[in-house]
């Protein structure tokens, strides 16, 4: 892990009022010495400045502006990216583009765009009650919700109820949801400025039972319905095509632009599939991070060998029990090799399934086995680690 | 048992699914088939009666409104009675986490209340002040190595007097009951614990002793990958341990 700047406010300093300004000026200059450090970025830290000077720097620096807000337990970063490139084409837009997507990141963003600009951010799933209260944004989509790091966020059910009391709060908000996820019509039931995206029946895997009553839903019929509460009977606003979860966030980031007049579609649906060169072989990086992408990443993968890297680090979640609820089939036929710190884990679960594979201690010894295309599945500290690493190496 | 073939019923995965525990079912299937039995895994939904005549019963963790839905179930089609049936007639069960306080007197429901159980062990659980999380170790005198796993609950479950826990704990916490460090039970064919993981596939040796206490004596079978991880696991407890 490299150095990380820890900030904590006193008392001394929150007492005092300091100016905006002065907060934002100092969060920069804690960005530019953790860049010129190679920490990061310097979202994340310069963030921590301001919000320790001034704690109510996000309602400040929102105010007056026009903000559209993303949250999902997956496709955060790429869909408020390919938002941002679609509102491109009515003016400039701005937003927490490296992804740091907690009070901080989203601080550090508003602080730095001009107040002209609208601002796309993405929020993580347990921080969008408070961005809803302190950011005031006009528009909010909703993509998905599912398990994530159980450890931390212990129960999806938890989540979606905290979701769904912030927004009872705010019914002045245009919410767009994915209605095919039955937690994001729970969330927006009683929210009258619902968009309901329909996009044909798909499976949950943690909606067998009804998020409003704890009924088992009934998932025989063309969307999912509750036979106790009719959860998923309200009519769907329009109907979309999206088969995997890359085209139903393309659809959905459209359908928010065109609420600004873009009527651009000629974007390229965003894939948060990082190419990097290893040796003899490309490796087409997937970041997969619980066991909605898991789950998404196997079913649409490309032919040729698999690297399969799982972690398990705070962010990953600290729990592999997750491998048992993936299914592994659509790898047979592909030469499969698993790594990272809970190879083993992985290693058994594939044995059990059925699934050839090889172990490797790392990377660099997976990769040597092939030459040409190989895709990698990587769970988040192991994608973040790939990333940051290539990124270096093209800085220099 | 039925001579031809092991019978695993999965409880209510659908409802007691969300930590991975469906793994002890391929688990439990994987080691029997490596023995030449024959096995059957059922899938056992909560909106119809718990089916009788399985061999070996799983019930897995899940979330609150889950386990209130899975208990309410389980009460509608009485299969309280059928499942005692099945136990008395020498069926073995592993129950874990949710799935263990289901088994016993009463849990906390969503906001504290008593919920009734199905009573089937001899054990209670209340609300505890915080969430228990984290790599979770036990060593047991019916086991040669420690066991290893990973707890996530807020629970706290006591056992009745003289009742015999699964083992006691070394790293984490376990069922919780103040003044003890012991987690779950290990009555006869019945196994209880808070550890998912899932717990059988990080402890080949606690799936064969529910295998053997249906099937009787077993060949051995050095499953490499099995003990690869399981070896793992122990030597990462041990180091969290001595921390």
């Amino acid at each position: 892990m490299p150095g990380r700047l820890v900030l904590k406010a006193t008392t001394s300093l929150t007492d005092m009022s300091v100016p905006l300004s002065l907060a934002i000026a100092l969060g920069q200059i804690v960005a530019s010495a953790s860049r010129a450090l190679r920490l990061g970025a310097g979202a994340t830290a310069s963030g921590r400045v301001i919000l320790a000077l001034r704690p109510d720097a996000l309602s400040q620096l929102s105010r007056a502006r026009r903000i559209i807000l993303v949250s999902g337990t997956n496709g955060k970063t790429s869909t408020a990216a390919l938002l941002r490139e679609l509102l491109e084409a009515v003016g400039g837009v701005g937003g927490n583009r490296t992804g740091a997507n907690l009070d901080s990141g989203m601080a550090a963003a508003l602080a730095t765009e001009p107040r002209h600009r609208m601002i796309v951010l993405e929020v993580d799933e347990m921080f969008l009650p408070q961005a809803l209260d302190q950011l005031h944004p006009e528009r909010l989509l909703l993509l998905n919700l599912s398990r994530d790091q159980l450890h931390r966020t212990s129960e999806v059910r938890m989540v979606a109820r905290s979701w769904r009391d912030v927004i009872d709060r705010h019914p002045e908000i245009d919410v767009v949801i994915d209605y095919e996820d039955p937690f994001l019509a729970y969330v927006t039931r009683h929210h009258a400025r619902t968009t309901r995206v329909g996009f044909g029946k798909r499976a949950h895997i943690d909606a067998a039972s009804c998020p409003e009553c704890g009924a088992l839903l009934d998932w025989s019929g063309a969307r999912y319905c509750c036979p106790r509460c009719a959860l998923g009977t309200q009519p769907e606003t329009l109907h979309a095509f999206g088969t995997t979860a890359i085209d139903r966030n393309l659809e959905l980031a459209r359908l928010v632009a065109r609420h600004y007049g873009v009527s651009k579609d000629s974007v390229e649906p965003k894939d948060r599939l990082v190419e990097i060169a290893l040796g003899q072989v490309v490796l087409n990086v997937r970041l997969v991070k619980n066991p909605a992408s898991w789950i998404e990443a196997l079913s649409a993968l490309p032919e040729g060998p698999v690297i399969l890297i799982v972690n398990a680090r705070g962010v990953d979640g600290l729990d592999t029990s997750w491998l048992w609820d993936v299914d592994y089939s659509s790898l047979r036929g592909h030469e499969v090799v698993v790594t990272g710190e809970r190879r083993l884990d992985a290693s058994y679960r594939l044995h059990v399934a059925g699934i050839e594979h090889r172990v490797c201690e790392n990377l660099v010894e997976a990769a040597s086995m092939f030459s040409g295309p190989v895709s990698v599945l990587a769970s988040y500290t192991a994608f973040t680690a790939l990333t940051t690493k290539s990124r270096r190496k093209a800085s220099r | 048992m039925n001579e031809s073939r092991l019978r695993i019923i999965a409880v209510h995965q659908e409802l007691l699914g969300t930590y991975g525990d469906i793994g002890n079912a391929a688990v439990l299937a994987h080691r029997a088939k490596a023995r030449g039995v024959s096995v059957e895994v059922v899938l056992a939904r909560s909106d119809a009666p718990l089916p009788a005549g399985g061999d070996i019963y799983l019930f897995g963790g899940g979330e609150d409104s889950a386990q209130i839905a899975s208990v309410d179930s389980l009460h509608n089609y009485d299969s309280s009675a059928a499942l005692a049936d099945a136990l008395s007639n020498g069926a073995a069960l592993l129950a874990i986490c949710a799935g263990l306080q289901i088994l016993g007197e009463y849990f906390p429901g969503r906001d504290g209340e008593r919920v009734s159980g199905l009573g089937l062990l001899p054990l209670h659980t209340i609300s505890g002040s915080r969430r228990l999380v984290g790599e979770l170790a036990l060593r047991s005198t019916r086991f040669a190595i420690p066991l290893t796993g990973f707890e996530n609950h807020r629970g706290r479950t006591i056992l009745a007097e003289g009742v015999e826990p699964l083992g006691e704990v070394f790293l984490g916490t376990g069922n919780g009951a103040e003044g003890t460090r012991v987690d779950g039970i290990l009555s006869g064919k019945v196994v209880g614990t808070y550890m998912h993981g899932p717990v059988l596939a990080r402890n080949p040796e606690l799936a064969d002793h529910l295998l053997t206490s249906v099937l009787g004596v077993l060949a051995p079978y050095d499953d490499l990958p099995a003990i690869a991880l399981a070896a793992e696991r122990r030597s990462a407890a041990n180091s969290l341990a001595s921390h």
